[in-house]
């Protein structure tokens, strides 16, 4: 039985389709990445999914049971993490995480432990009687991932639970998700950072306005990009660099101009790095340095839509 | 169970809330001090009955003699000087004289007040308080009009010879500055109560944590009953603490019925705090929700006679005037404080707990909608 499974739900807000007939189904013991560009639709799902949100079409079911007939049960199963930090700020750490226990129905001698069992995971046991207004950024993040935690849900969500923090607070986010899914948690993670997507998640679909595009384990989906090679171009100035005319050599499908790098993908079967370099040195720009990509998550996006994951 | 932690979860962010406090707590013990004490000339009743002395015959057998004897007691101890006199006509003639502010006849029917022009303002205001006194009993103005040339013009006025319910006045017949404030500043701050129930609904908008609610097992009703109750709880708590305070330590007066003041109290509570919640449903923007409230309260208070005390204003405004819950309860507290008057407190009471009953359905109505809280 799938911890969830989504059949052709759509969603629209007035007018404007935000979720178009998606299908996801997520197995027991995944940690499912869902990958999109920002407005792609990524937190309506999951806002659908945890029954805050309601629906046009389709059908959400959580183990088993269809989270509009029995809403109860599904949420009790669920732990939410929130794309926007939703932790009071004059409650502590400690009574932030008891709360949302009780309103899932912990109580006693147990809420205690499990409460600080949470923050402990989160690596907030010392800051547990400590108010957030104090807190960094990071510490926040963590304090909002703890209150989602206490009830020990079957399923975890979250959405872009790395947003706006430390390299130091998302690697300890990025470890404790894969904690929780070794002890037996099924977890859903958007982001929009495809690195994150790689290293963590066991499958992943890729959202755009409102579509899954792409769905599979990673390997899958780099397996729809095999074909093509990345070359990433330092110059010492991009002005005379044309992506027009870039765009002209035979076998490259895409042109990107960043800083002073010209990323440049190409289709694999044609061998045209000789013609890019000629183009280069015919225009009189000096090279200083080329680098040969393999092609990630990023190009998978970029193949599919023909646009960047982030801008 | 999860009504309570949404209970007690409010509590602790008003507990923790120190401008909220300040301004439920605080600040109407300052209006109260401030105002009592600034204003308290106005309300002096000792200058007012000062040189008041009234001329007086009262064989001691008629009908309406005790409730003389009483009112003499009383005003003896407002200040006012009594003198006997055997004869109707030397009573008069005192009158004219003006040796004395006039001259009260108690007689087989009644109770008559003679008074000139000079003293006009004090004896209006004994006749006030002896019509207030023996509203019970028929009393009959008399006026004498003297006009230094003419014969004086005797006036009967029987309008004062209404039936109307007793209202015997206890120790303190009149308020002092510091009572009459301490009820409608009370009463008044009790209105900001609504800013409680704005807050339980608007902060968990901002604070983003209503998504959270909603996710958990929680239904919404009972997310919108623990913060009411929250709210209503916590307010309940800080107008029992002005009033305890205001009444032990700034030893203002409340009457022998203090259970019966915090009901009234309590029901306006509910009505204020309800008012907030129904607002902070009904208007989407945080700028329209305090733009109405800091319009509806002022218009509540000064209808409520909040700021002045309406009995002077004319009838339209005394008619609008009962639209106000405020004036409902303002009034009714005093009738209860100064005339142990207990007639108008159901209607006080039902009128106030009917309105939070109109302000928490539209919450009920509002909240089922999927936006409602997000
Ligand atoms: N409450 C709402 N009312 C109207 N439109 C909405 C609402 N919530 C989302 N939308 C629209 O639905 C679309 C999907 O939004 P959603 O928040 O699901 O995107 P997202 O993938 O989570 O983006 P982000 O990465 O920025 O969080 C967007 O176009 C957004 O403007
Ligand atoms: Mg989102």
């Amino acid at each position: 039985m799938p911890v969830a499974k989504i059949e052709n739900l759509v969603k629209k807000f007035g007018d404007a389709v935000a979720v178009d007939n998606v299908s996801l189904q997520i197995e027991q013991g995944e940690i499912f990445g869902i990958l999109g560009p920002n407005g792609a639709g990524k937190s309506t799902i999951i806002n659908v999914i945890c029954g805050l949100l309601s629906f046009d079409a389709g059908k959400v079911e959580i183990l088993g049971r269809e989270i509009k007939r029995d809403p109860v049960y599904c949420k009790r199963n669920i732990g939410i993490v929130p794309q926007d930090i939703a932790i009071y700020e004059d409650l502590s750490a400690f009574e932030n995480v008891k709360f949302f226990a009780t309103l899932y129905g912990l109580r006693g001698m147990g809420l205690k432990e499990r409460v600080e069992e949470a923050l402990d995971f989160v690596g907030l046991k010392d800051k547990a009687h400590s108010y957030p207004k104090a807190f960094s950024g990071g510490m926040k993040r963590r304090l909002n991932i703890a209150c989602a935690l206490a009830h020990r849900p079957k399923l975890i969500i979250m959405d872009e639970p790395t947003v706006g923090i430390d390299p130091q607070s998302r690697n300890h986010i990025l470890r404790s998700v894969k904690k929780l899914n070794e002890l037996g948690c099924t977890i859903i993670y958007t982001s929009h950072y495809m690195e994150e997507v790689e290293e963590i998640c066991s499958k992943i679909a890729i959202i755009d306005h409102g579509k899954v595009i792409a769905e599979g384990t990673k390997d899958e989906l780099k397996a729809i990009v095999m074909n093509t090679n990345g070359v990433w171009i330092t110059v010492d100035s991009v002005h005379q660099v044309s992506a027009e005319r870039l765009k002209e050599i035979k076998g490259v499908v895409h042109v990107e101009i960043k800083d002073n790098t010209v990323k440049i993908t190409s289709s694999a079967d044609i061998n045209n790095l000789d013609k890019i370099i000629l183009y280069f040195t015919g225009n009189g720009i000096p090279l200083k340095n080329i680098e040969s990509k393999a092609p990630d998550l990023e190009t998978v996006f970029l193949t599919l839509t023909g646009r960047k994951l982030r801008d | 169970m999860a009504v309570f932690s949404i209970f007690t979860k409010e509590l602790k962010h008003n507990t923790r809330n120190l401008k909220g406090m300040i301004l439920m707590v605080l600040f109407p013990i300052i209006l109260i001090v401030v105002l009592g004490t600034a204003l308290s000339g106005m309300f002096d009743r000792s200058s007012e009955f000062k040189d008041i002395r009234v001329l007086y015959k009262d064989p001691g057998d008629k009908p309406l003699s005790q409730a003389f004897a009483e009112f003499r007691k009383h005003g003896t101890e407002m200040g006012i000087t009594f003198t006997k006199t055997e004869s109707s006509e030397q009573g008069v003639e005192n009158i004219k004289n003006r040796r004395y502010t006039c001259f009260v006849n108690v007689s087989d029917e009644g109770l008559e007040l003679t008074k000139t022009d000079w003293s006009a303002l004090k004896a209006n205001l004994v006749e006030a308080v002896l019509k207030t006194f023996v509203e019970r009993y028929k009393t009959v103005a008399v006026v004498a009009q003297v006009n230094p040339q003419a014969v004086p013009q005797m006036i009967k006025n029987s309008q004062a010879g209404d039936f109307v319910q007793v209202s015997s006045l206890g120790e303190k017949p009149r308020p002092r500055a510091m009572d009459y404030y301490a009820i409608t500043m009370l009463t008044l701050i009790t209105l900001y109560s609504s800013l409680t129930g704005v807050y339980a609904i608007r902060n968990e908008k901002t604070l983003k944590t209503a998504g959270r609610l909603l996710c958990a097992p929680v239904g919404r009703y009972e997310l919108l009953l623990g913060k009411a109750l929250g709210a209503l709880f916590i307010t309940l708590i800080q107008v029992l603490v002005v009033l305890l305070f205001s009444k032990y330590l700034l030893k203002t007066y409340w009457g022998e019925h203090l259970g019966t003041i915090f009901l009234l109290v309590s029901a306006e509570v509910v009505m204020a705090v309800s008012l907030g919640i129904g607002v902070a449903f009904l208007l989407r923007s945080e700028a329209a929700i305090s733009g109405v409230l800091n319009m509806v309260i002022p218009i509540l208070v000064f209808f409520g006679g909040g700021y002045i005390p309406l009995d002077g204003f004319n009838k339209t405004v005394l008619l609008i005037a009962n639209a106000s819950p405020l004036r409902w309860i303002n009034t009714t507290l005093m009738a209860v404080i100064y005339a142990n008057d207990f007639s108008s407190v159901a209607a006080a009471i039902g009128f106030n707990l009917g309105l939070g009953a109109v302000f928490l359905s539209i919450a009920a109505y509002a909240i089922r909608r999927e936006g409602a809280l997000l």
